[in-house]
C-alpha cells in the first residue's frame, strides 16, 4: 500500500523535529541562567555537567517528582556517572548521610572552592556531624584528627562500622613503628595488639591518648588478670564483679560467649573506655552487634521510640532478667517511668486484667510495639478497628 | 462520570463513557465503536465459575507455599479460671504415657497434659523447683529438671517425694545449663557459658563436649538417631555431630533469621528453626536450603510472641513453646 506524502505531513514532521531538538542538543545555559544566578556556578571547581552547561543532565526543565527538579533522587542520580563510588557503596557499612540524603550533604552539586566539590574543608565538614575532637576538655590530639579524617576513614563506605580504611591494628601500625611500640608496651608480644582497647584514636585528656576511664587492675600490671597468653575467662572478671555473676541465674542472661571467649569482653573493653561502663562502642552499636535486626525495625517507621532519646538499657537489662525480652520491669512499669499520665489513666492493664487471647496480663506492650510501627503511637495495628477487634468481638 | 447511551448498528445499547472510550481498539474504523470489554452480565456463568476456580486454586497454592500443610490444632494451657502459665520454657513429650509436660518457669511448676490437650496436673514440689527451664523423664519415672535460678539439675522422684540438687562441673567450674535432653538414657546439657553441648555420665561428670564449629556457640540442640544437631546463636547455621566420634560438619541455613532460638529435626533430616525475633518458624532441607516459613508475631491464634522452643512429637505434631503468650501451640499437618 502506498502512503501519499502531502505538504501537511512534511510540515508536521518538521515541526516535531524543531520541538524535540532543544532538549537533546541545545545547551541549557541560555534558558536556565536567565533566572539562576551565574555566580553560583562559577567557583574554582565546577561539576563537569555545569562546566559544559548541561543542566539537563541532572534536572528536568519543567516538572519532576523530586526536589530540585532532579531527574532521579540522590544518590542514584550521582551514581549514574560516578560508578566507582557506586561499587564502593556495595560495601557493608555506608556512611549514613549517603543512605539518608545522598551526596549533597558533603558535596556541592554545581561548584565549590575545593576539590571533589566538597562544601567545606574535610576536617570541618566531618565535625559538622561528628563533633568530638574538640569537646570535653581534651588536650591531646591524634595528629590526623586535626582535619585529616580521611587518613583513617573512608567517607563513603567500608567493611568496618566506623568506616575505617583497614580493620584491626593494621591501620595504626601503618604509621606507628612496631619496634618503638614494643619498647613502650613490654610484654605485649612480637606485635602489639588491640590498640583501640586502651587508646582513643581522636583525642583524650590523658597523655598517649589513653582513654578516659582506665580499668584499675591495668594500673597494677597486666598479670593482675592475665596468665601468660591464655585468654582471660569471664570468671576472672566475675571474681571482682560478683554482682554480675548473679545474673547468670536469671532466666534470660547475656553472660554467654562464643567458645573460648570471655562473655564480658563481648561488650566491654577490658582495659580502658570512654565511659564508666567501658563499653567497646556506643550503647546502641554494642547491642546491634548481636541484634542487628532491632534498629532496622524502628528505622523509617511512622512512629518510633528512636525518635525520642531512649537507649536500649532504659528498658532492657544489660546482663540478665527474669522478664520477657530482658525488660527491667514489667511492661507497664517500664513504660510509665516516662509515660506517667498513661501509667495512671489508660485502658485497664495489669495483673488483674487478662488478655482474652492468651490469659496473660495486659500491658502497654499488648497494644504498642515500642520499637516502632507503621501506625500512630507505635500501635500494633490500625487503631480505628484492627487493634481492638481481636479482644473486643462485637 | 457522565454516561451516554446510543443505539449501535449491530447491537443493542452501547454504553459510552470515558473509561470505555480509553480502551477502544484503534482498528475499529468503520464508524462503529466496538466494545473491548463485554458487559459482565452477558458473560456465561460457566466462564465465571472457571475464573473463580482458578482464583481459588491460586489462593490454595499460595497458602500451601506459605505453610505447607501445618494447621493449628490446639493450645496446651491450664483451664480458664486457673493460674495461667508464665514464661513457659520447655516441653517434654512422653511417648510411652502419651503425655506432654511443660516447664512453667514463671510459676515454678511443671504441668502435664494428655495427648488430646486436656490439662491433667500441676506439680511444684512444694515450691522447690525454682525456675524450671528444662525437663526430661527417665524410664523409671524419675525426673531431671533444670533450675535456672540456681543453675542446678534437680533429680525428682515423685513417688518418694524427694528432690535432689546437683551442680554439674566442667573444668572445675559450674555449668550454666540452658537446655536439657535425654537420649538413650544419657543426659545432654547445653552450657550457656560457651554454647557447647555436654554429654554427661551417669554420675553427671562431663563425658564429652560438642562445640559448634566456627560460630558463636549453640542456642539449642536436637538429637536424631545417632546425630546431634546444634543451632548456632549468632549465625544461621547448624552443626551436625556424629554422637559416636564427635565428628562435626556445618550446614549453613540459606535464609536470614532475626534471632534463631530453637531447632527441631524431622525424620527426613529436614530442619525447623524457630526465629524468636521474627516470631516465625522456618523450614530447611537437610542441606540447609530454605523451604518455607510460617506464623508471625502477635497474640492471636497462629501468632507467636517471643517463642522459646520448637519440637516435633512422635505423632507428627509440631509444638511451639510460646514464652510471651504463655502457652504451647500444637500444629499438625
Amino acid at each position: 500500500m502506498r502512503m501519499p506524502i502531502s505538504w501537511p505531513h512534511i510540515l508536521a514532521l518538521a515541526g516535531a523535529l524543531l520541538l524535540a531538538a532543544p532538549a537533546a542538543a541545545v545547551p541549557a545555559t541560555s534558558g536556565c541562567l536567565a533566572c539562576h544566578d551565574r555566580a553560583g556556578f562559577e567557583k574554582r571547581y565546577r561539576h563537569q555537567p555545569v562546566a559544559r552547561t548541561l543542566c539537563l543532565a541532572c534536572h528536568l526543565p519543567h516538572a519532576s517528582r523530586y526536589p530540585g527538579l532532579l531527574l532521579r533522587p540522590e544518590p542514584g542520580l550521582c551514581l549514574t556517572c560516578h560508578q566507582q563510588i557506586a561499587s564502593a557503596l556495595e560495601r557493608r557499612h555506608v556512611h549514613s548521610p549517603i543512605r539518608r540524603q545522598g551526596c549533597t550533604p558533603c558535596h556541592a552539586p554545581h561548584a565549590a572552592p575545593r576539590p571533589a566539590l566538597l562544601s567545606d574543608r574535610p576536617g570541618r565538614l566531618c565535625r559538622g556531624c561528628h563533633a568530638l575532637a574538640d569537646q570535653d576538655g581534651r588536650q591531646h590530639f591524634h595528629p590526623p584528627a586535626r582535619g585529616q579524617c580521611l587518613a583513617c576513614h573512608d567517607p563513603h563506605a567500608a567493611g568496618d562500622p566506623d568506616l575505617l580504611r583497614q580493620t584491626g591494628d593494621g591501620l595504626c601500625l601503618s604509621c606507628h613503628e612496631t619496634g618503638r611500640l614494643r619498647k613502650t608496651h613490654p610484654g605485649s608480644g612480637p606485635e602489639p595488639r588491640g590498640c583501640l582497647s586502651c587508646h582513643d584514636p581522636h583525642a583524650s585528656p590523658q597523655a598517649s591518648l589513653l582513654r578516659r576511664v582506665v580499668h584499675p587492675p591495668l594500673a597494677e600490671g597486666c598479670d593482675t588478670c592475665h596468665e601468660g597468653d591464655t585468654p582471660v575467662p569471664a570468671a576472672t572478671c566475675l571474681a571482682c564483679h560478683e554482682e554480675i555473676g548473679d545474673e547468670a541465674g536469671k532466666v534470660h542472661t547475656h553472660l554467654t560467649a562464643p567458645p573460648g571467649s570471655n562473655a564480658c569482653v563481648q561488650c566491654h573493653s577490658p582495659h580502658a573506655g570512654d565511659t564508666p561502663t567501658m563499653l567497646r562502642a556506643g550503647l546502641e552499636r554494642v547491642c546491634a552487634a548481636c541484634h542487628p535486626g532491632i534498629p532496622a525495625r524502628y528505622q523509617g517507621q511512622e512512629s518510633s521510640h528512636a525518635l525520642a532519646d531512649a537507649t536500649c538499657t532504659d528498658c532492657h537489662e544489660a546482663h540478665g532478667s527474669n522478664r520477657l525480652a530482658m525488660l527491667r520491669a514489667d511492661g507497664n512499669a517500664i513504660c510509665s517511668q516516662c509515660h506517667e499520665t498513661q501509667g495512671t489513666f489508660s485502658h485497664p492493664v495489669g495483673e488483674g486484667v487478662a488478655d482474652p487471647r492468651t490469659g496473660q496480663p495486659l500491658t502497654c506492650l499488648t497494644c504498642h510495639d515500642p520499637k516502632g510501627s507503621p501506625f500512630p503511637y507505635q500501635l500494633l495495628a490500625d487503631p480505628r478497628r484492627d487493634l481492638c477487634i481481636p479482644c473486643h468481638h462485637y | 462520570m457522565a454516561r451516554h447511551s446510543s443505539t449501535g448498528k449491530d447491537g443493542p445499547v452501547v454504553r459510552k463513557d470515558h473509561h470505555i472510550r480509553d480502551r477502544v481498539h484503534p482498528a475499529a474504523g468503520n464508524g462503529t465503536r466496538r466494545r473491548h470489554r463485554q458487559d459482565p452480565g452477558q458473560r456465561p456463568w460457566a466462564m465465571r465459575m472457571a475464573a473463580l476456580a482458578w482464583v481459588a486454586l491460586l489462593l490454595l497454592a499460595t497458602a500451601a507455599a506459605a505453610s505447607p500443610g501445618w494447621q493449628w490444632r490446639l493450645s496446651l494451657r491450664p483451664p480458664a479460671g486457673t493460674r495461667a502459665m508464665r514464661l513457659p520454657a520447655a516441653v517434654f513429650v512422653d511417648q510411652e504415657r502419651q503425655r506432654y509436660y511443660v516447664a512453667d518457669s514463671g510459676n515454678g511448676r511443671l504441668l502435664s497434659f494428655a495427648r488430646d490437650g486436656r490439662f491433667l496436673h500441676a506439680f511444684d514440689a512444694g515450691g522447690g523447683l525454682g525456675t524450671p527451664r528444662g525437663l526430661a523423664r527417665l524410664a523409671d519415672g524419675r525426673w531431671w529438671v533444670l533450675d535456672k535460678a540456681t543453675n542446678q539439675l534437680l533429680q525428682i522422684d515423685i513417688k518418694s517425694r524427694s528432690v535432689r540438687r546437683h551442680t554439674v562441673l566442667r573444668d572445675g567450674r559450674p555449668v550454666l545449663p540452658s537446655r536439657l535432653a535425654l537420649h538413650r538414657g544419657r543426659l545432654y546439657l547445653l552450657d550457656n557459658r560457651d554454647g557447647a553441648v555436654l554429654e554427661l555420665e551417669q554420675g553427671l561428670e562431663v563425658r564429652c563436649a560438642f562445640t559448634p564449629i566456627g560460630g558463636q556457640g549453640a542456642i539449642d540442640f536436637a538429637i536424631a538417631g545417632s546425630t546431634l544437631y546444634t543451632l548456632d546463636r549468632g549465625r544461621p547455621q547448624v552443626t551436625a555431630f556424629a554422637l559416636a566420634n564427635g565428628q562435626g560438619r556445618t550446614i549453613p541455613l540459606r535464609h536470614p533469621l532475626a534471632l534463631p532460638a530453637s531447632l527441631a529435626v524431622a525424620q527426613d533430616g529436614s530442619f525447623l528453626v524457630l526465629d524468636r525475633g521474627a516470631g516465625k518458624v522456618a523450614a530447611f532441607s537437610p542441606t540447609g536450603a530454605f523451604r518455607y516459613q510460617m506464623l508471625g508475631r502477635g497474640q492471636g491464634q497462629g501468632r507467636l510472641w517471643f517463642p522459646a522452643v520448637v519440637r516435633l512429637d512422635p505423632w507428627g505434631n509440631m509444638l511451639i513453646v510460646d514464652e510471651g503468650n504463655g502457652r504451647v501451640e500444637l500444629y499438625r499437618r
